[in-house]
């Protein structure tokens, strides 16, 4: 699988299925309970931070070109690093989609297969990740790159379909619940962009140092614009997102649409895009996690440790037993784990790497 | 009478009876030996052994339509017995008669002398022609066969394959050498308009059986010296000639390379059509999706020519395969280039339209019905429960049984004969239809979507594909069944997974971004077809000047 | 051999899994349409024995019907059932009807006046949060029972009666009498702590109501609520005109229909009305005015010595309506002479709306809280302020601008 290059397009695509599925999966609720009615103001802050964290994360792969962060945390701390990287990354991969598949499962449980056991709802999911992830990455990078556009055309379309029900009064008072809490505690909110994980696996994938600046650049700029459109249109529609739990806002959304007395209950039809797109992002997911697997095992046939995953991730998300469980975990595990995971652990290793590198520049040793 | 015969059965039933015969044939290995072909051998100088041999190979005892024609042949004033072999109504007899037997065995100046003596006249010079008169060969070759096209073989296997295909072929004493003559005159269909693929602007004429009539289409119509026609014959027994067809400028190479190491990697006996030879070739069968494009028309065979692709004929075949296609290739038609691109664009955006419909119409109705009322507008759902309210059936059974009862109709419509066919379509869709809703069978809602969707599959440009996905719509129908419109959106996916998966000759069937150069879903006015699709790799990726109408700009 | 047992056993998983497939989820979760029956009304009354009496309108077009095109209406089922909450009165009316109830194509919930004036809090949260019912369902405040407003509901003009409770809001559109309220928009007032939601006052017995109400005063032709409808012939006794007002869940007040086009001239959603003004050139006739929209009302609140001022700017077209001779000189002066007897006429009776919503209602309905919020920095100082209480110290002041566009088609 390593020698499977990814056009630009395709590798964006798969940076913005991620923060697609946030928003389709209300990350943008956590961040409005967390950020109040500032929420818009503090994804601009974040998104300036990101922004400049992604400029690091490049100019710190610059020396290793061509490597992803296995590769360079072998460099610098042998196999065992090597292991341990990518079975903490494996790790947030499984747990987080199962986590998120529960979810999504449950949120269409509620809204119309109220009859249906979870476990058969899940198990379709499954299913496809299983189908799907046997015919390989490159497969599914390109299927996500042919319904991006139908998904990206849906969500600007809620957007725009919206905006008689629009109230730009959500958006006051400016600063929310106050400075601090807009600004400092509001970084926390940075768990949204973890899409930029996949940026870590990419470099092997793709075709040149240039590419991956380019992608890394423009598939961050894309997730903050969409982010913050998100959040802006969340909290102008909605007055009561800041103080209730709720489902998909952007299911939500959707039922407010209408067009004359014809075209108005369009949500279900939006229902089938939500879900294309969520297993979609299943899919990358898996499959990203059989790509580190399969690069710390150096094992060539990939199908029966498929099977496992798929396993795994259907027995995870079989585990919590109510929606509120989720929500917890949402909100309070996952946050902490993309912070130290993907801002912190990784971007050590690679801050380190880069000075082993230096103190071994002069040597001009070749690197494994 | 009555009496003698109950007499008879009860006398059956008291006395003994031997078994009774009974005709009891089962069909099993065969008893006779196999014959071992013997198919190396070479033609012997004895004409008799050759004889021989062709009687065993041919069964000429028991086969009626092979002729053998002994004769003397004379030459140098010496009789040689000859004879030749054809099968009838293969060869054109009018001809055997007029320019082989005739000369051969008729007295006349070219067989009476030796050549020695011959003095032919050039321009008042005499001319001595020096001749081996042992080598009776190239006596019959250059003075007695006024035929253009004579092959010298001496390998059996070759004289079969010719004899086979409506030569006829010469044996003569004492030369191990058979002559083999072009005198093919079997009857055969003209060239007429295309049956299947009918467009309305552009060239109206058609692939025939003949692959020597096709090839010569295939060279008018593309026009170029460029054009290479590889002869290949696949089938250990049949040896059905086949042609690659490419335009060695502009085709890549190593697809060419490809095409033919598949091409004479076949380990079959016999290929008698287009569409054994399309499963034989493409790498993935499992998903019924067409990967190559079979098509009657040598206008769209050129046009694919000049795109850098490869053409397959097959002898006996009015239909040829042109290789690699992709997905937008099975939903464009040959009239496209010819149009207008703004109504091209839209003919090709209605036929994907129908390709959704045909694949979706009744799993979204079967989805909306069962589990999304709430989508349909509150009129149109009263309207429909009232037309479902007398129907004991589910809708998911309904749905089946019409669909099924469609497709049999289409089928039972061409099986029948062609005065009534007409009648079966009127009969099965306008009585049945009526008569079923008025039943309170089905509900006239019902067969406003399966007639939607028949409707929508005959759009499809290409027979296979539409085809394809008259069948998958069944699957999306059972999954939209199990789960509404989670069961559509993981058959949807799974389902572009499998097109996004497939290869068809080392191009990807679907390729949403490789072409940055032309535009692949839709047409672009011939103007601005300025690049071929990189995707084929072809050798002059530049089709035409960057200003093409360069009329219009003199200066640049 | 191995290949005909490789076959079964493919065969024999394939069998398994479609019998799970289709016993496990085709007969769970199908919802077939025939299975249903579809509520188009639902109405909320205070019970007399348990707590609410819930109603329900079914309806259920036949076949017969549709095929000859009678034009008769499609007949409904009303049923009602005393219980404890709305999910339990389903339940229990479940058990009484044949199919199963389904809320997805319900138009409109009706609440009794009696049960509006305790609260409908709890009933918006339950019903906001059931999938089935739709957000552009429309809230009715029935004036009599919620069962008489929806037995007396009958579609005339149309052949369903759902579709006569889809239509009826949309009146707004050219008369302004009513506002289409819908439940989402009843949910997100209510859930705001800035703003006080409102719904389409209605009622379903005209005969019940003491003649003493009506007013006949030709200036107060508008200014009726529904049962003072002054319309002497009618086949249907359910009507709405005019406005419910709420503070938070609980009904405070009504608004005329004129009171009506106010609000929504002030929340921008007003498109057309015909107003009647006292006709200055002569005595004891009117000039009948419409005014379209032209521009969104301007709304513009400040902290005032910590009480709130408002000023409104709203920006109308009018056409002159009624002709008589006097409109022969109607000269550019005439003109600008109307335009500020129009604009004085509507400023004074704004005001009076305002201050009306403010110190009688003290209910927010205008979204004069969402305005004010801009000028708070964070949400603690603005739940500090405490809005809903500190609404009625509000001062209003408005300024119309009107414009009369054409007006006739003959001219003398």
């Amino acid at each position: 699988m390593n020698n499977v290059k990814l056009s630009n397009l395709e590798a964006i695509g798969l940076v913005l299925i991620i923060i697609i599925n946030h928003l389709i999966l209300n990350f943008s609720k956590s961040i409005i309970s967390n950020t109040g009615s500032a929420s818009a103001l503090n994804i601009l802050f974040i998104g300036i931070i990101l922004l400049l964290f992604v400029q690091f994360l490049i100019f710190l792969f610059k020396h290793f070109s061509g490597q992803d962060i296995l590769d360079i945390s072998e460099y610098l701390g042998g196999k065992a690093l090597k292991i341990l990287t990518g079975i903490l990354f494996i790790s947030y991969y499984i747990v987080f989609t199962s986590i998120l598949l529960r979810s999504f499962s449950e949120n269409l449980k509620i809204i119309y297969l109220n009859k249906l056991p979870i476990i058969i709802i899940v198990l379709f999911f499954i299913f496809s990740i299983t189908f799907a992830n046997k015919l390989g990455i490159k497969t599914i990078s390109k299927v996500n790159l042919l319904i991006l556009p139908v998904i990206l055309f849906c969500i600007i379309f809620v957007f725009i379909a919206n905006i008689k029900n629009y109230d730009f009064h959500g958006l006051f008072p400016l600063l929310g619940s106050g400075v601090k809490q807009t600004f400092i505690i509001g970084l926390s909110n940075m768990f949204a962009f973890s899409s930029i994980s996949i940026l870590y696996f990419l470099p092997p994938m793709v075709r040149d140092d240039k590419s991956f600046k380019k992608i890394a650049r423009i598939s961050t700029i894309l997730s903050v614009i969409l982010f913050f459109f998100g959040i802006v249109c969340f909290l102008s529609l909605f007055p009561f997102i800041r103080n209730s739990k709720e489902i998909m806002a952007l299911y939500l959304a959707t039922r407010y649409i209408e067009f004359g007395r014809f075209f108005q209950r369009l949500d279900a039809i939006f229902l089938l895009v939500w879900t294309v797109a969520v297993i979609s992002y299943l899919c990358v997911a898996v499959a990203f996690s059989i790509n580190i697997f399969k690069k710390i095992s150096n094992i060539t046939d990939y199908n029966g440790i498929l099977y496992c995953f798929a396993g795994i991730i259907y027995i995870i998300s079989l585990i919590s037993t109510d929606l509120a469980q989720l929500n917890y975990i949402e909100i309070n595990i996952f946050k902490y784990v993309v912070f130290i995971l993907l801002f912190g652990y990784s971007s050590l290793i690679l801050i380190f790497a880069n000075i082993k590198k230096r103190l071994r520049g002069g040597k001009n040793e070749k690197i494994t | 009478m009555n009496f003698s015969r109950l007499k008879q059965s009860l006398n059956n039933l008291i006395t003994y009876n031997a078994p009774k015969d009974s005709y009891n044939f089962s069909l099993n290995n065969s008893t006779s030996k196999n014959i071992t072909y013997d198919f190396d051998k070479k033609v012997s100088a004895n004409i008799k052994e050759n004889k021989e041999f062709i009687n065993i190979k041919y069964n000429t005892l028991i086969n009626s339509d092979i002729i053998i024609r002994n004769f003397k042949l004379k030459s140098n004033n010496k009789s040689y017995s000859a004879f030749i072999i054809y099968i009838d109504g293969m060869s054109d007899s009018n001809l055997i008669n007029r320019f082989i037997l005739q000369p051969l065995m008729m007295r006349n100046k070219a067989n009476m002398y030796k050549t020695q003596s011959l003095k032919t006249y050039n321009k008042g010079k005499k001319v001595i022609i020096k001749k081996n008169s042992n080598n009776l060969a190239v006596e019959i070759e250059n003075s007695l066969l006024p035929q253009n096209s004579l092959v010298k073989e001496t390998d059996f296997n070759n004289i079969f394959s010719a004899i086979n295909m409506g030569n006829c072929v010469l044996f003569v004493d004492t030369i191990a050498i058979a002559f083999n003559l072009d005198v093919k005159g079997f009857k055969q269909r003209s060239v007429s308009t295309p049956n299947n693929e009918i467009i309305i602007k552009g060239p109206q004429e058609a692939f025939v059986e003949s692959i020597r009539v096709n090839t010569s289409m295939l060279r008018r119509a593309t026009n170029t010296e460029n054009l290479v026609i590889e002869n290949v014959s696949i089938g250990k027994i049949s040896k059905t000639p086949c042609a690659i067809c490419y335009l060695k400028n502009i085709a890549n190479s190593d697809l060419v390379a490809e095409v033919r190491y598949r091409l004479n990697n076949l380990d079959v006996d016999s290929l008698l059509s287009t569409g054994q030879l399309e499963q034989l070739i493409c790498e993935n069968n499992k998903y019924n999706i067409p990967q190559v494009i079979s098509s009657e028309r040598p206008d769209k065979a050129a046009k694919n020519l000049y795109a850098g692709r490869v053409v397959i004929l097959i002898n006996g075949n009015p239909y040829c395969i042109i290789l690699p296609a992709t997905f937008v290739d099975f939903i464009s038609s040959s009239e496209d280039t010819n149009l207008n691109p703004i109504f091209a664009n839209f003919l090709k955006f209605l036929r994907f339209l129908a390709l959704a419909i045909t694949l979706l119409l009744p799993s979204f109705y079967i989805a909306i019905v069962d589990f999304h009322q709430e989508l349909l507008p509150t009129e149109l759902l009263f309207s429909l429960w009232a037309s479902r309210e007398n129907v004991p059936f589910p809708i998911i059974f309904e749905l089946i049984v019409m669909e099924i009862s469609f497709e049999l109709i289409r089928e039972a419509g061409l099986r029948v004969p062609s005065p009534i066919g007409p009648t079966i379509g009127i009969v099965g869709a306008l009585v049945l239809g009526q008569a079923a809703v008025s039943a309170s069978i089905v509900s006239p809602f019902l067969i406003i979507i399966v007639a939607i969707t028949g409707i929508a599959s005959f759009a499809i440009p290409d027979f296979s594909f539409g085809f394809h996905l008259r069948i998958t719509r069944f699957l999306f129908t059972i999954s939209a069944y199990i789960a509404g419109f989670l069961g559509i959106a993981i058959g949807l996916y799974v389902y572009l997974c499998i097109l996004c998966s497939l290869k068809s000759f080392g191009v990807p069937y679907v390729n949403p971004n490789s072409n940055k150069k032309s535009k692949n879903f839709f047409v672009l006015p011939t103007w601005m077809q300025e690049f071929r699709h990189n995707y084929l790799h072809p050798k002059r990726e530049q089709a035409q000047g960057k200003i093409s109408m360069k009329w219009r700009h003199p200066n640049e | 051999m191995k290949k005909l047992r490789k076959f079964l056993l493919y065969f024999l998983v394939f069998c398994i899994i479609s019998i799970l497939v289709f016993s496990l989820s085709g007969c769970y979760s199908t919802q077939s349409i025939d299975d249903l029956a579809y509520v188009v009304a639902l109405g909320i009354d205070l019970g007399k024995s348990n707590n609410l009496e819930l109603t329900i309108q079914l309806t259920f077009p036949n076949s017969s019907d549709s095929t000859s095109t009678s034009g008769e209406a499609a007949p409904t089922i009303i049923n009602s059932v005393e219980c404890a909450s709305i999910n339990s009165g389903i339940s229990l009316l479940n058990s009484y009807i044949s199919k199963e109830i389904n809320l997805s194509h319900c138009k409109v919930i009706v609440f009794s006046e009696e049960i509006a004036n305790k609260g409908i809090g709890q009933e918006i949260y339950t019903l906001s949060n059931q999938v089935q019912i739709r957000p552009d369902c429309n809230i009715i405040i029935s004036k009599s029972s919620a069962k008489e407003y929806i037995t007396n509901s009958k579609p005339e003009l149309e052949n369903l009666v759902a579709k006569y409770y889809e239509l009826t809001p949309y009146s707004n559109q050219y008369t302004g009498h009513i506002v289409n309220a819908t439940i989402s928009s009843f949910f997100n007032s209510l859930s705001a702590n800035y703003s006080d939601p409102v719904a389409i006052l209605g009622n379903g017995n005209k005969l019940k109501l003491p003649s003493s109400q009506k007013t006949t005063e030709a200036e107060d032709e508008f200014n009726i609520v529904a049962g003072q409808n002054p319309l002497v012939t009618y086949n249907r006794e359910s009507e709405n005109l005019g406005v419910a007002v709420f503070k938070q869940d609980k009904l405070v007040g009504e608004l005329t229909a004129l009171e009506s086009v106010f609000h929504s001239i002030l929340t921008n959603q007003f498109e057309s009305t015909v107003i009647s003004v006292d006709n200055p050139y002569k005595e004891n006739s009117v000039i009948d005015i419409a005014l379209y929209y032209h521009k969104d009302t301007k709304m513009d609140s400040k902290l005032v010595n910590g009480s709130p001022y408002v000023n409104s700017k709203i920006y109308l077209n009018a056409r002159l309506l009624s002709v008589d001779k006097s409109s022969e000189s109607l000269t550019p002066n005439k003109i600008k002479e109307l335009e500020g007897l129009i604009n004085s006429y509507l400023e004074n009776a704004i005001l009076e709306y305002q201050y009306k919503t403010a110190k009688i209602f003290e209910a927010d309905i205008d979204g004069v809280g969402k305005n004010l919020i801009k000028n708070f920095k964070n949400e603690k100082q603005w739940s500090n302020y405490n809005w809903s209480a500190n609404y009625k110290n509000t001062f209003f002041d408005v300024q119309v601008t009107t414009n009369i566009k054409s007006s006739f088609l003959l001219s003398s």
